[in-house]
C-alpha cells in the first residue's frame, strides 16, 4: 500500500515536471544545425541514398562501434550466466506441424534479413534490424529441431570474424587517410547502385552478422541451459 | 461510389468486426481453450478480410497484400497449434465435456515445454 | 495518409503507451507485465512509422517488440514459479 502510494507520488512529480516543459516546446518544420548539414552534404559525402544509414555508419560510425561493443558484452554475460546456472527445463521435441513450418519459413525470413543488411544504403534497413531478423530465422530452425543445430558451433567464430572486420575497416581509414572509419578509402561509386557508397555496405554487413551471431548465441545458450527437471 | 470501393469498404468493416469479436472473445471466454479459439481462428479470418478490403480500395497494393495474407495463413494457425500444445503439456486443466483427447497418450518422455 | 487522421492516430497511440507504462508498474503478474512492455514497443514502432522514420520503425519492431519480449518470456520460463 505504502509502496503503491510512493510510486504514484513519484509518477505525479514526473508528470508535473513533464507538463511544465510542454509550453516551451517548439514545433520545428525545418532542419538546423548538424541535421541540416547532414541533409545537405550527406549524398555527395558518402554516396548513400539512405541518409539514416549514412549518419549511423559513416558520420557516427564510432558510436555504432560502441553500440556493438555494448551488445557484445551483454550477450557474453547472458551466455556466461546461463552456462553457470543451468535453469528450468530442457528442450521439448517439436510437433509435426511446427517442425514442418520451421523448415519452410526460415528461407523467406533470411532473404528479408539479407536484403535489409546489404541494401541499407539504398532503402530502409541496416545492420541491426537485419541481424535480429537473421537471428529469428535461426531461432525458428532451432525450434523446429529437437537439438541445437550443428551450425551453432561456428557462432563464436562468426562473431569474432565480423567484429574484427568492422575494426579493420575502421583502421584502414586510419592508415590511408588518417581518420578512423573514413568512408572514402574506396571510391563512393554511383549512388543508387548496390556496389557504391564506399565501405557502408561492408560495415553494415559486418554489423548484421555480428548482431545475428550474438542473438543466435543467446538463443542457443537458452536452449542448452537446463534439462535437470 | 464504384463497385470495388463498395466491396472494399464492406470487406474492411466485416474484417474489423471479426477482429473486434476476437478481442472480445479473448477477454470474455471462460477457459484457455476457448480463448485460444477466439484468438487464433478469428484473427486469421479478420485480418485476411481486412487486407482483402484494402486490396479492393488500392489495386496497386495487391501483390504485397497477397504476400501478407500468405504469411498470416502460414504462421497464425501454427502459432495457435504450438500454444495449445504448450498449454496441454504444462497444465492439467481440461474442459468438462471433453470427448476425445488425441494428445492424451503421448509418450511421457517428451513432456516439458522449455520454449 | 490524411494528416489529421495521422495525428489522431499518433495521439491515440501516445496516450495508450502512457497508460500502459503506468499500468505496468502496478501489475502483479510478470507475464502480463512482459506482454504490456512488448505492446508499448509495438506502439512506439507505429509512431516512428507515422513520423516517416522507417529505419527506426523496423529496428524497434524487430528488436523491441519481438526479440526483447521473447528473451524476457524465455527468461521467465527458465525461472519457473519464482518471480
Amino acid at each position: 500500500m505504502i509502496r503503491t502510494l510512493f510510486v504514484l507520488l513519484v509518477l505525479l512529480v514526473l508528470a508535473a515536471a513533464a507538463t511544465s516543459v510542454i509550453p516551451h516546446l517548439k514545433m520545428r518544420t525545418e532542419l538546423d544545425g548538424a541535421g541540416l548539414e547532414y541533409a545537405r552534404r550527406g549524398l555527395e559525402d558518402t554516396g548513400s541514398i539512405n541518409l539514416v544509414t549514412a549518419v549511423i555508419v559513416a558520420y557516427r560510425g564510432l558510436d555504432t562501434l560502441g553500440e556493438v561493443v555494448v551488445l557484445f558484452s551483454a550477450a557474453t554475460s547472458v551466455m556466461l550466466i546461463l552456462s553457470l546456472f543451468p535453469l528450468g527445463r530442457g528442450p521439448t521435441d517439436p510437433s509435426f506441424i511446427v517442425a514442418h513450418t520451421a523448415r519452410v519459413l526460415p528461407a523467406p525470413i533470411m532473404l528479408l534479413a539479407v536484403y535489409f543488411t546489404t541494401h541499407s544504403h539504398l532503402s530502409p534497413g541496416g545492420g541491426f534490424p537485419g541481424g535480429t531478423i537473421m537471428a529469428s530465422a535461426f531461432l525458428l530452425v532451432m525450434l523446429g529441431s529437437s537439438s541445437t543445430p550443428a551450425g551453432s558451433k561456428i557462432l563464436p567464430a562468426l562473431e569474432a570474424l565480423s567484429g574484427t572486420t568492422f575494426g579493420l575497416l575502421g583502421l584502414w581509414g586510419t592508415m590511408t587517410l588518417g581518420q578512423f572509419l573514413n568512408n572514402r578509402v574506396i571510391g563512393i561509386g554511383n549512388p543508387g547502385y548496390l556496389v557504391s557508397a564506399g565501405i557502408i555496405p561492408l560495415v553494415s554487413l559486418a554489423i548484421g552478422v555480428k548482431v545475428a551471431s550474438e542473438f543466435s548465441g543467446i538463443f542457443a545458450a537458452f536452449r542448452k541451459s537446463g534439462g535437470n527437471r | 461510389m464504384s463497385a470495388p470501393a463498395v466491396a472494399g469498404h464492406v470487406l474492411m468493416i466485416l474484417g474489423g468486426m471479426i477482429l473486434f469479436t476476437s478481442g472480445l472473445g479473448v477477454l470474455r471466454m471462460p477457459d484457455v481453450w476457448n480463448r485460444l479459439h477466439a484468438g487464433t481462428k478469428a484473427t486469421t479470418l479478420g485480418s485476411m478480410l481486412f487486407l482483402a478490403g484494402a486490396g479492393c480500395l488500392r489495386p496497386g497494393w495487391i501483390p504485397k497484400l497477397l504476400l501478407i495474407i500468405f504469411f498470416i495463413l502460414l504462421t497464425n494457425p501454427v502459432s495457435g497449434h504450438a500454444l495449445a500444445r504448450a498449454v496441454h503439456i504444462l497444465r492439467e486443466e481440461r474442459p468438462d465435456n471433453l470427448l476425445r483427447d488425441d494428445l492424451e497418450n503421448r509418450n511421457e518422455e517428451d513432456e516439458g515445454g522449455g520454449k | 495518409m490524411n494528416p489529421s487522421l495521422a495525428s489522431a492516430l499518433a495521439v491515440f497511440l501516445g496516450g495508450m503507451m502512457l497508460a500502459a507504462s503506468v499500468v505496468v508498474l502496478f501489475v502483479r503478474d510478470l507475464l502480463s507485465a512482459i506482454i504490456i512492455t512488448g505492446m508499448i514497443s509495438l506502439s512506439a514502432s507505429v509512431l516512428f512509422l507515422l513520423m516517416d522514420a522507417t529505419d527506426v520503425a523496423i529496428t524497434e519492431a524487430s528488436i523491441g517488440a519481438v526479440l526483447a519480449t521473447l528473451i524476457f518470456l524465455w527468461g521467465k520460463g527458465k525461472m519457473g514459479g519464482r518471480e
